[in-house]
């Protein structure tokens, strides 16, 4: 009689675990189930939370016992054959070793996609492509010093949140990564907590697309709470500016882009990503702009949820530190919003009452896909 | 404090970097715009 934990190893593995392990992995089964839920209701972003949720909800339940080259593989260290290691069969994110990576991209099958595309940033890229492609910089180039102030006073919960992280214990480069929520801009929070911080990238990552997704339900409560209804109400008329012609946006990306790099070429990876797309759309090449706003970017945003909510494994991000960096999110997220209508508070006032104090939260860039 | 002094000199840097940046779209903005009114006053 064939024992049937041995069957039906996901149930298997779930009484042979630790009761922590057991609990999370209940426990993220669970939350990728309400996160479809609440992304089908369109309470938090469906485009990331419907694939996340079912791949948090499938990376919890298929957990099996490794056979033994493939657990040596995944733990990087000899296994004993009849060892009981359990792992799953969709990506190994902890994989250093290039032998172990190159048999494990035989076997997971994100592991190609994760190694290649996630893990170096590429599907960053990719969504600010997009971005670019959908960006009118029309408004920047108008009115630069408004806009930029706006985006400052947008950034106090990038600002303020470093030092209460380092207060909380994180070291500076883990303080940098997760205070950067506070810039509301998902690709960029992946971006740095990959160069910074790779040991918490996972989990920095899906709390700033999870917090993300929330700022569209939660910021209006904010604005409600800070900014009184005769201001919420002021109609802004909007200034004549001297209308701004397609060559001159395309001069604007490609100085820009080359300035920028220039002096921050750590980020030029991302600056061309976004002026590229920005280029394409100005230089009117349709087919690319078709490409870049469709496949490219949506591709990349599914593949982006997907691998989010499969690296929501319990081993992976069970850690004491994921509590303080779920704080920290929500911190750097709240303070951004305060600081952008503070912004437009400033402007208000600057303007004689007829900036509407509303628009200083679009300050905050957030950008989840 | 020390990490109080960081964020608020990199606050500062970042100000300063972004006020700098607005300036120079403002430059180039306004230097198109020359060069397309010259060019349309040409033909």
């Amino acid at each position: 009689m064939p024992n049937l934990l041995d069957l039906f190893q996901g149930v298997g593995s779930l009484v042979d675990s630790d009761p922590k392990i057991l609990c999370a992995r209940l426990g993220l089964i669970l939350l990728g189930v309400v996160l479809v839920f609440l992304g089908k209701r369109g309470v938090l972003e469906p485009l990331l939370m419907i694939p996340m949720g079912l791949g948090m909800a499938a990376v919890n339940a298929g957990v099996l016992f490794l056979d033994p080259q493939t657990a040596a593989a995944v733990t990087e260290q000899a296994v004993a054959k009849n060892a009981q290691v359990q792992g799953t069969l969709f990506m190994a994110p902890l994989v250093q070793q290039t032998e172990n990576l190159m048999y494990l991209m035989q076997v997971d099958f994100l592991q190609p996609i994760y190694t290649f595309a996630f893990s170096n940033g590429l599907i960053a890229c990719f969504v600010f492509m997009g971005i670019g492609v959908l960006l009118d910089v029309g408004y920047v180039m108008a009115r630069p010093f408004e806009s930029m102030f706006l985006a400052l006073a947008a950034e106090l919960g990038t600002i303020a949140t470093f030092p209460i992280a380092v207060w909380f214990g994180l070291t500076t480069n883990q303080a940098a990564s997760i205070a950067m929520v506070g810039s509301a801009d998902g690709p960029m929070v992946l971006f740095t907590s990959l160069t910074l911080a790779k040991e918490y990238f996972v989990p920095i990552t899906v709390v700033a697309y999870l917090y993300l997704g929330l700022t569209y339900g939660g910021y209006p409560y904010l604005i409600r709470a800070l900014v009184p209804k005769k201001l919420r109400m002021i109609r802004m008329k909007s200034a004549p500016t001297a209308p701004i012609s397609s060559n001159a946006k395309l001069i604007f990306a490609v100085v820009a882009c080359t300035v920028l790099c220039l002096l921050f070429p750590v980020a030029a990876p991302l600056f061309l990503s976004l002026f590229v797309g920005v280029a394409v759309r100005e230089a009117g090449l349709k087919e690319f702009e078709n490409l870049l706003s469709g496949p490219v970017l949506y591709g990349a945003t599914f593949l982006l949820g997907l691998l989010l909510g499969v690296l929501c494994e319990a081993n992976t991000i069970l850690d004491p530190v994921v509590l303080k960096l779920l704080v920290l999110g929500i911190l750097a997220l709240l303070l951004s919003g305060v600081g952008g209508l503070i912004g437009g508070y400033c402007l208000y006032f600057l303007s004689g009452g007829r900036y509407n104090p509303v628009v200083g939260i679009a300050g905050v860039s957030c950008v989840p896909p | 404090m020390n990490t109080v002094k960081t964020a608020l000199l990199v606050f500062s840097l970042g100000t300063a970097i972004s006020f700098a940046v607005a300036g120079l779209i403002m430059v180039i903005g306004r230097a198109i715009r020359f060069a397309e009114q010259r060019a349309s006053d040409k033909s």
